[in-house]
């Protein structure tokens, strides 16, 4: 008994110091985030913008989550159980998870989350519910999802992110099947870390931390998403403190001369994201019919010099891409890939050869069913690097008998034009969907088109006769190999032709927060919930346990505009009054 | 006549250049082939329910002539239509943009007003000298300058080199100010180089007409009347040709109020100030249509009242033009 | 007779010669416009770098030195090439926009002037109530809607351009309406079409004529704003363009002050020498102008 309370004594006697060292990092501070483009919407069947899934990761949870290896470990459920074939899996959650309104989070409403898709048939999340023929919960912390052979690969990935959160049932019960995608889910009644506090479209869209999140409380008071027209106006309010962070997109001219503030510190990261010059594939479509032909494509391919612009136009910054799916995929990223290399007269060969000539010299190709070689290329108004990109296109274009229309447009009207009219030649976009591979891949398949979501229209039965194949296979050498031709065939046919894989470029400030945590995709993505949770105030100064827009931005010193104002007047009054005495003094 | 009548006669060609307007904004944006609202029914951002309200208030199933009344109608009572990205009324958007524009354009155009016409007439009075070639020629190259450009070399040099001003926007975001004082100083922080800009590229205007009418002013019969009869200087330009060669200065500042907005747009972008001519860039840039035309009727409008307000002004001063 | 008519105008193209060069305003007009002239003569067919597509990474935003004496864009090309070359397109657009211009609005001004019934009216009001209607804001939506290439632009801005130059037209008709050689030929019997195409004509050029090298330097100033708003083509060199991408690509912060003071001064200085030359022009043809 002695001994025990004298272990006791000196256990606690080491908790002690270890405590106080956890206490001394602050709680509070309003972290305030720049957003180039802004959510679209917050009803989670809807929205196509990435910045929807990072509200989502932070006012909902996922069961699972990636952590810096980018593995899914437990999360919403602490652990869970897999039968040895695979095809039962056995969650057990946390006991304290309540929603924001005060429901307590159970089971039932993981059921209803995965019921509720099926029940409706709504097909921007089918995916997330494939294969799984039954969801049971059998007491209020566990649930039982029991899928259906043969078994898809990647289930676990479809457990963690957060474009698939777990939703309240007593909130989204409610809602009538032809009402679903009109749902605006404002407020946001949500399990996670951070509380829907308002959001003021083009303008902000604010989050508060929430007392009772079932980790502990994040650090962090709130987060303000401040959402910026322009790129460098958001750039100028990273410099004065306006806002703390910009987690992506900074383009890659700028970050080089942001490299100079001792105050901002800029990341690269690896990221899922490439952008991609995509032509209209689609048999349907209105588009330059001579775009379907995969020959012409091929020949494009050898008319461009990727490298160059990837050292030019982004700085080296980005990699270029050879395969459509980007090395950050790990092993699914086939890296043995034949890159076409830049040939001006194999492209004019090629497109002669597919029946492209200009017999009189007129500097545009045509067919023999007057199919002429001339498209309109659309790119985003936001990339003004990628515009100057397009016209080193054009250039190489025009030298083998393509001519290129560049326009610049804005997302919107792109989109308008796209499904499910596929009525444009070619425009120059980027794809961004997250860790999950299978969803990478399918955004070529016959289905994606169906859904609206693929970029151009394409549709191959053997690629996707090889996408189920790869869905299915579960051993990962396997897989891998699958996944490998798939890639040789995406090269071969050249539906959408990638220019880069683009990295994570972040810049945020150390002058104030610190605790951010770089992995896939950067320092505050849709996948990063470990930094979210970590970032906090540097000093306990500055902590304050009110919440809402506490700031800590300094006053900017306006005493330079007084005095050229004041002077400016003295300067007026001057002239005024010398003319008034010259004129008296002069004679005519 | 009396100004009042004079005044009333002067309304109703102003309201048909309102009606005008109008008639432009439908044949843009209704009436042109490929025309935004066409296009508006296909937007993805547009929600069914919208569209169906759109739709019917629009009258956009309807011939065109019955469109065309729908929205006079609309119009009049105040109705400009939702914007598709802020999804708030156009009206109150426009409204609060207005004002911003209006608190940077007033101060600047009072100040090169001022300062061109000083300048303007001095180098009328001293024709022939060094001094008017000089004034004129950079009265000439300073209206000759891009408003856009002259903002980016000062947002450059003072902003972003010397750090003395903020490079955007109209007040820090997310301060908390400790009293009116301090919101007053960072309202004019954020002002004074637009201010300039603005200024500078009025002015030329201002002074080189001032100069042109206070030379033709000078040449008229009384003024050598009086300076036969040995009248001060001063006196004659106090009481004769100020007087005299402002009336065309007011009747061009009207006419020319164009250039304030060309002004004002330009600053505003380069300055990503929050005001109307801002706002037409910007949802040129994001495709809401009704914002643009909902910005474009406000800025047409405001430019038929000003002139209006100059008109009656230049009657005030001078009686004979009231018949 | 056309020898003596070809004297008559030789001896008259002289005298106001002799009184325009007194201008010294114009003079200063006409030199600084012939340096842009050589300057796009010479980017026209010579320039020593290649000024489409991109550059390579090692010659992004140099710098001015010996071999870019203007330093270099945010794409690695040489900015004075640049420069050289946009001469030329502000030269051609102004002076495309310019004529359309001309044409409609002389055509407006004129019929208006000379016809006093219904159609004066009406034309009257038509030409008051496109001077009020503020052009900038109406030539960013036509842009727009008609879409981002060069002929689009011109065309745009060349149509919005005619009041002013209608107005003149008018007041000039006016006059010339009610002098004595019009009212003879009328009473002789002339046809309308032959009054206005010999006496009405030919009697307001002048003065249109200086009203339209001012509207050559004010449709340049229009170009450029319209290309830096990002309303042009983003593939085609033009001064305005420059700036544009000086602007969104960050050049202002990066201190960049050789990629975004050329082009802008040289925008200035080409607008400054068609105004003086304007000025200069009105005052010569102008009498009441003219110094004594």
């Amino acid at each position: 008994m002695k001994i025990s309370f004298l272990a006791l004594c000196l256990t606690l006697l080491f908790l002690v110091p270890v405590n106080a060292q956890v206490a001394t990092t602050p709680y509070g501070g309003t972290l305030k985030v720049g957003w180039i483009t802004e959510a679209d919407t917050l009803n989670p069947y809807v929205t196509v913008t990435i910045q929807s899934f990072n509200v989502f990761s932070l006012t909902y949870d996922t069961l699972g989550k990636y952590d810096q290896n980018m593995r899914v470990v437990p999360w919403l459920a602490s652990s869970w159980d897999i039968s040895p074939d695979g095809s039962i899996w056995t969650f057990h959650l946390v006991k304290n998870a309540t929603w924001s309104d005060g429901v307590p989070l159970t089971a039932a409403d993981v059921k209803f989350t995965y019921d509720f898709v099926t029940l409706n048939k709504i097909g921007t999340a089918a995916s997330y519910v494939a294969g799984i023929q039954s969801v049971q919960a059998p007491d209020n912390y566990t649930v039982v999802i029991t899928r259906t052979p043969p078994l898809t690969a990647g289930f676990d990935g479809t457990l963690a992110y957060p474009a698939f959160p777990v939703l309240p049932q007593h909130v989204w019960e409610k809602i009538a099947p032809d009402q679903i995608l009109k749902f605006e889910n404002i407020p946001i009644v949500g399990s996670g870390p951070f509380l829907f506090d308002q959001w003021k479209r083009g303008e902000f869209l604010s989050l508060k931390a929430n007392p009772n999140y079932w980790h502990g409380r994040p650090y962090l008071d709130g987060v303000i998403f401040r959402v910026f027209k322009s790129f460098d106006t958001m750039l100028a309010s990273l410099k004065t403190g306006e806002i703390d962070v910009i987690p992506t997109e900074v383009p890659a001219l700028t970050a080089s001369s942001l490299t100079s503030d001792p105050n901002i510190k800029v990341t690269t990261s690896p990221d899922y994201y490439t952008r991609i010059f995509t032509p209209n594939d689609n048999m349907n479509g209105t588009g330059n019919p001579a775009l379907r032909d995969a020959r012409v494509r091929r020949a494009m391919q050898y008319a461009m010099d990727k490298n160059l612009l990837a050292q030019t136009v982004q700085l080296g910054l980005a990699d270029v891409a050879v395969s459509y799916i980007p090395p950050a995929y790990g092993i699914w990223h086939n890296p043995n890939v034949q890159p076409y290399p830049f040939n001006l007269t194999t492209a004019a060969q090629l497109l002669q050869a597919a029946g492209y000539t200009d017999p009189q010299h007129t500097g545009v190709r045509s067919n023999a069913k007057g199919v002429k070689l001339e498209f309109n290329y659309w790119v985003l108004n936001r990339w003004p690097e990628e515009m100057r990109a397009a016209s080193q296109v054009q250039q190489w274009f025009a030298q083998v008998g393509i001519k290129l229309n560049v326009q610049a447009t804005d997302g919107d009207t792109i989109t308008a034009y796209n499904y499910p009219v596929w009525k444009y030649d070619i425009y120059f976009w980027g794809w961004r969907v997250g860790p999950d591979i299978n969803r990478r891949l399918w955004v070529l398949t016959t289905d994606s088109v169906t859904a609206q979501w693929s970029a151009s229209g394409w549709s191959n039965s053997t690629y996707d006769q090889l996408y189920d194949k790869q869905l299915h296979t579960l051993d990962p050498d396997q897989r891998k190999t699958i996944i490998w031709q798939m890639q040789d065939l995406i090269q071969q046919e050249s539906p959408e032709i990638p220019f880069y894989h683009m990295k994570n470029i972040a810049a945020y400030r150390i002058d104030k927060f610190a605790g951010f945590i770089s992995m896939t995709e950067g320092i505050l993505s849709e996948i990063n919930i470990g930094s979210w949770l970590s970032v906090h105030l540097i000093t306990p100064e500055q902590a304050t346990t009110t919440t809402g827009m506490t700031t800590t931005t300094t006053a900017p010193d306006n005493t330079p505009w007084i005095v050229a104002a004041v002077a400016l007047v003295i300067a007026v009054a001057a002239i005024g009054y010398t003319a008034m005495r010259r004129r008296t003094a002069s004679k005519d | 006549m009396g100004l009042v009548q004079y005044a009333l006669r002067r309304v109703i060609p102003a309201l048909i250049t309102f009606l005008a307007v109008i008639f432009l904004n439908f044949l843009l944006f209704h009436a042109m082939p490929g025309n935004p609202f066409a296009l508006l029914l296909r937007d993805p951002r547009m929600p069914p329910e919208m569209r169906a309200k759109l739709a019917h208030a629009y009258g956009l199933d309807a011939p065109l002539q019955v469109q065309l009344l729908y929205y006079i109608q609309n119009v009049f009572s105040g109705n400009l239509g939702i914007s598709l990205v802020y999804k708030v009324p156009v009206t109150v958007l426009v409204s609060e943009r207005l004002v911003n524009t209006l608190i940077l354009v007033t101060p600047a155009t009072i100040l090169s007003i001022v300062i061109g016409t000083a300048i303007g007439t001095l180098a009328g009075w001293k024709r022939g000298g060094k001094f008017e070639s000089g004034a004129l020629l950079s009265s000439m190259f300073v209206y000759s300058l891009p408003a856009f450009w002259l903002g980016m070399v000062f947002i450059m040099f003072f902003a972003v080199m010397m750090g003395w001003f903020p490079t955007s926007g109209i007040t820090s975001y997310g301060m908390q100010y400790e009293g009116p004082l301090a919101y007053l100083s960072d309202l004019g922080a954020h002002l004074f180089l637009p201010t300039i800009v603005l200024t500078l590229v009025l002015l030329g205007q201002y002074a080189i007409i001032m100069r042109s009418s206070v030379v033709d002013v000078l040449a008229q019969d009384y003024i050598l009347t009086a300076k036969a009869k040995g009248f001060e200087e001063t006196k004659i330009i106090r009481d004769h040709v100020f007087k005299n060669a402002l009336l065309p200065l007011v009747t061009l500042i009207g006419l020319n109020i164009g250039l304030i907005v060309g002004g004002a747009i330009q600053t505003e972008t380069v300055f990503s100030y929050p005001g109307i001519g801002r706002l037409v860039f910007e949802s040129l840039a994001t495709r809401d249509y009704t914002v643009l035309e909902g910005a474009f009727l406000a800025i047409s409008v405001s430019v038929i009242v000003a002139n209006l307000i100059t008109d009656l002004f230049y009657a005030y001063l001078d009686p004979r033009v009231r018949h | 007779m056309y020898a003596e008519k070809f004297t008559i105008y030789r001896k008259q193209f002289g005298a106001l010669w002799d009184v325009f060069r007194a201008n010294s305003l114009g003079m200063i007009g006409l030199i600084v416009l012939a340096t842009f002239v050589i300057m796009a003569l010479i980017g026209n067919f010579f320039t020593p770098y290649e000024t489409a597509g991109v550059g390579t990474f090692a010659e992004i935003l140099n710098p001015p030195s010996w071999a870019h004496p203007f330093g270099t864009d945010d794409v690695g090309r040489d900015v004075l090439s640049q420069v050289l070359k946009g001469a030329g397109v502000s030269l051609l657009v102004g002076m495309l926009a310019a004529t359309i211009s001309l044409a409609v609005g002389a055509t407006i001004g004129l019929l208006s002037g000379y016809y006093r019934g219904i159609l004066g009216i009406v034309l009257v009001r038509f030409t008051d109530i496109f001077l009020i209607i503020p052009a900038l804001p109406l030539i960013i939506i036509l842009a727009a809607l008609l879409g981002s290439n060069i002929w689009n632009v011109i065309f745009v801005i060349g149509i919005l351009g005619w009041p002013g130059t209608a107005r003149i037209a008018r007041s000039q008709t006016l006059v010339i309406r009610e002098l004595p050689y019009t009212l003879r030929a009328r009473s002789l019997g002339a046809s309308e079409h032959h009054i206005i195409l010999r006496h009405v004509l030919p009697g307001i050029l002048p003065l249109l004529f200086a009203n339209t090298v001012l509207v050559i330097g004010s449709a340049i100033l229009s170009e450029a704003t319209i290309s830096f708003l990002g309303l042009g083509d983003p593939t085609r060199l033009s001064w305005g363009t420059m700036l544009n991408f000086a602007f969104s690509r960050g050049a202002l912060f990066a201190g960049a002050y050789w990629y975004v003071i050329p082009p802008g001064v040289c925008i200035a200085l080409i607008v400054l020498a068609f105004t003086c030359l304007g000025y200069a022009l009105d005052e010569v043809l102008n009498p009441r102008l003219r110094k004594s």
